[in-house]
């Protein structure tokens, strides 16, 4: 873990807050689309029916991206500063080996315009953590983020 | 005697006035004063206005605001929505001051002025904390003898003082128990009834939110869900009848919370207009009073 | 020198166009940009080439942004750009020829009436279709025409519509108010549409935060410019 990075911005998403009301996915949609529906988003919840819980598919902008070292056209890039990993649809060539490469899948494939896409964080504003009402999905820092997730899912 | 400027919103005026009419009966018991605006609009709307014109939205919630500031109340709804929309806005107006000035600007043509003075509550939090829980539990003559599952309605959990989601649904929790009914758990309390994803996905809404709370609420013996949302009650309502068109049968009652406080105050139940109610809540009420 | 001749250019705008000129605007260095009243294009060319006589004509460019078309007339005086900007509402879909002012306008004006599938209005030429595409295309197929519709995603529009309108999303029925009134409330709650004053001031506040330009709302007939 580079500790410079501790302070970027991330998304963090608490499960045992979310009410699965998918106004994230919403937002998410109208925001990159212009569309209201469930279908073409960069976030996605899922319900575990054994369990009975939430869970969501969304980037978590790695320290170290799988996707940008699995495209094989530099089309899948990490913005040091910002720490958001993102993809440039023009430089895209829409072979999915990032959605492959991602242990969550987060990039997913536009079969529409034939490329893969992914969460850009609306450019520093996110609409899917504005739009959330018990705040099941956030803007964190990472250092919180790696908290979380290590209480969480650490012998998983 | 405790006063509030009243915000009714669309949906309960417009398609359930049986919740504005008990709603104004427990008021008059508890003695809650409850001012209407004059003018008010709608809140707006999230799925549309919020999310694809924020500029505007911003407009209308600031105006309905300062209707209320002109009276010097602070501001009471019904619907979570409204509540979520409304408390929102206050709270982005309060402190941001850019935003606060670009809507004073266009409301100042019409001689109006955003202030921030006043607070929106949700009328749980109004009944919880200002009239308390005594003061109910002394006025339920007529015990409901039923019981319910609860569903809370996602806006419901929005916090700005805290980050505990759960203090109004535990107040609501705490209030239905009042009434004399026996509340059930059924593990899904949580989950969406499926409105605002109705827009998106009809099916979606339908069968992976509502049938699946549907039938929890069902196996755990219920016999009625209470709500405190006008936009939750109308998907469980009209969401069972559709349903039957996906060939899923369910006939579960679902009564509002003003409406379970105003039966258990007893208030006759022909003065509540019951028959406003998609789901076989007459047939309840009906049974429970013999 | 070049300042100079922009600062006359724009001053002149100014003084023949008055009110008729929304807005007028330097981007960068030989560059102005004027945005007027369709009433008052030809007028304003005239007026340009009168004063001007070296000003050339360099071409006219279109652009269907879903409600509106808008027209660029871009002139060159003295080695300045100035385009001329006209928007049309899309649902008369014309353009106006100043092909009998500028005579090299013609055939661009033919291309775009065949492209955008615009009626061109006072054409020199008789019959002036046909240039680009074939005088049988039909006109529901053009091939840089937009379908007529603003930011709204369809599921949105009769939300927006309502709550534009008269304030309020759900709309009452008179059984609703007959019961209303039977138990004892108001007839209807007292929402901007009750009260002609209110809604008023309702409308003006929303107008001036901009929302019925952003999603095509026509105030007179007060429902949205498309379905």
């Amino acid at each position: 873990m580079k500790s410079n990075t501790a302070e970027q911005k991330v998304l963090l998403y608490d499960p045992t807050r979310c009410t699965g009301c998918l106004f994230c996915q919403i937002a998410c949609s109208y925001q990159h689309f212009k569309e209201i529906g469930l279908e073409k988003t960069n976030l996605r919840i899922i319900f575990d029916e054994k369990t009975g819980e939430f869970e969501a598919i969304y980037c978590q902008h790695c320290d170290e991206p799988l996707c940008v070292a699995a495209c094989p056209n530099e089309a899948a890039v990490k913005d040091e500063v910002t720490g958001l990993v993102r993809i440039n649809p023009i430089r895209c060539i829409g072979c999915k080996t990032c959605t492959v490469a991602c242990p969550l899948s987060a990039p997913w494939f536009n079969a529409e315009r034939r490329i893969s896409m992914k969460c850009d964080f609306c450019d520093g504003d996110p609409k899917c953590a504005k739009f959330c009402s018990p705040q099941a999905i956030r803007v964190a820092l990472r250092k919180e983020a790696w908290e979380f997730n290590k209480n969480r899912y650490s012998g998983v | 005697m405790v006063k509030y400027a009243f915000f009714l919103g669309c949906q309960i005026p417009m398609r359930l006035p049986n919740i504005e009419v008990a709603t104004r009966k427990v008021f008059e018991k508890l003695n809650v004063e409850a001012v209407d605006l004059l003018g008010y609009s709608c809140c707006p709307e999230p799925v549309v206005s919020r999310l694809v014109d924020e500029e505007t939205a911003l407009v209308i919630s600031a105006r309905n605001l300062t209707l209320a500031e002109e009276m010097g109340l602070d501001m009471i709804t019904l619907c979570n929505g409204c509540y979520e929309t409304l408390a929102e806005a206050n709270e982005v107006l309060k402190h941001d001051a850019e935003k606060r000035s670009k809507v004073n600007e266009i409301l100042r043509k019409y001689d109006r002025e955003y202030e921030g003075k006043i607070d929106v509550k949700h009328v749980i939090e109004v009944l919880y904390e200002d009239i308390g829980l005594k003061k109910i539990k002394s006025l339920v003559v007529k015990p409901q003898k039923m019981r319910v599952a609860l569903h809370y309605g996602c806006h419901l959990y929005r916090e700005y003082k805290s980050a505990d989601i759960m203090r109004k649904p535990r107040m609501m929790r705490e209030m239905v128990e009042q009434t004399g009914v026996q509340v059930v758990d059924y593990g899904l309390e949580r989950m969406c009834c499926g409105y605002p994803s109705m827009q998106a996905s009809e099916e979606f809404s339908l069968k992976e939110r509502l049938a699946r709370k549907l039938s929890k609420v069902v196996s755990a013996g219920a016999d009625a869900v209470v709500t405190a949302c006008p936009a939750c009650m109308i998907q469980f309502e009209l969401g069972q009848v559709m349903l039957r068109a996906h060939g899923v049968q369910f006939n579960v009652p679902c009564i509002n919370l003003m409406e379970l406080l105003a039966l258990s105050f007893g208030v006759p139940s022909k003065e509540l207009l019951l028959e406003f109610h998609r789901s076989p809540v007459l047939q309840l009420i009906r049974r429970l009073e013999g | 020198m070049v300042v100079q001749l922009e600062s006359e250019i724009i001053n002149y705008l100014r003084e023949i166009l008055g009110d008729d000129l929304i807005k007028v605007y330097r981007q960068r260095e030989r560059r102005i940009f004027a945005i007027i009243k369709p009433a008052v294009l030809r007028r304003t060319i005239e007026a340009l080439k009168s004063k001007y006589s070296d000003m050339r004509f360099m071409t006219l460019s279109a652009v269907d942004n879903g409600l509106d078309m808008e027209y660029l007339y871009h002139f060159n005086i003295n080695g300045i750009v100035l385009t001329i900007r006209v928007l049309r509402p899309k649902e008369e879909p014309i353009l106006e020829s100043i092909a009998d002012i500028i005579p090299a306008a013609n055939f661009i004006e033919r291309e775009i009436s065949d492209l955008f599938g615009v009626k061109l209005v006072n054409h020199p030429e008789l019959d002036p279709s046909g240039l680009i595409l074939t005088k049988d295309w039909p006109e529901d197929q053009r091939p840089l025409r937009r379908p007529f519709e603003g930011v709204l995603p369809l599921k949105a529009r009769p939300v927006a519509e309502a709550l534009i309108a008269s304030g309020c999303v759900a709309p009452i029925s008179t059984f609703v108010q007959k019961k209303r009134e039977e138990s004892g409330l108001q007839k209807s709650p007292p929402f901007p549409f009750t009260n002609e004053k209110i809604l008023g001031e309702y409308h003006g506040i929303i107008k001036a935060s901009g929302i019925g330009d952003r999603v095509g709302f026509d105030w007179e007939k007060r429902r949205l410019r498309y379905k």
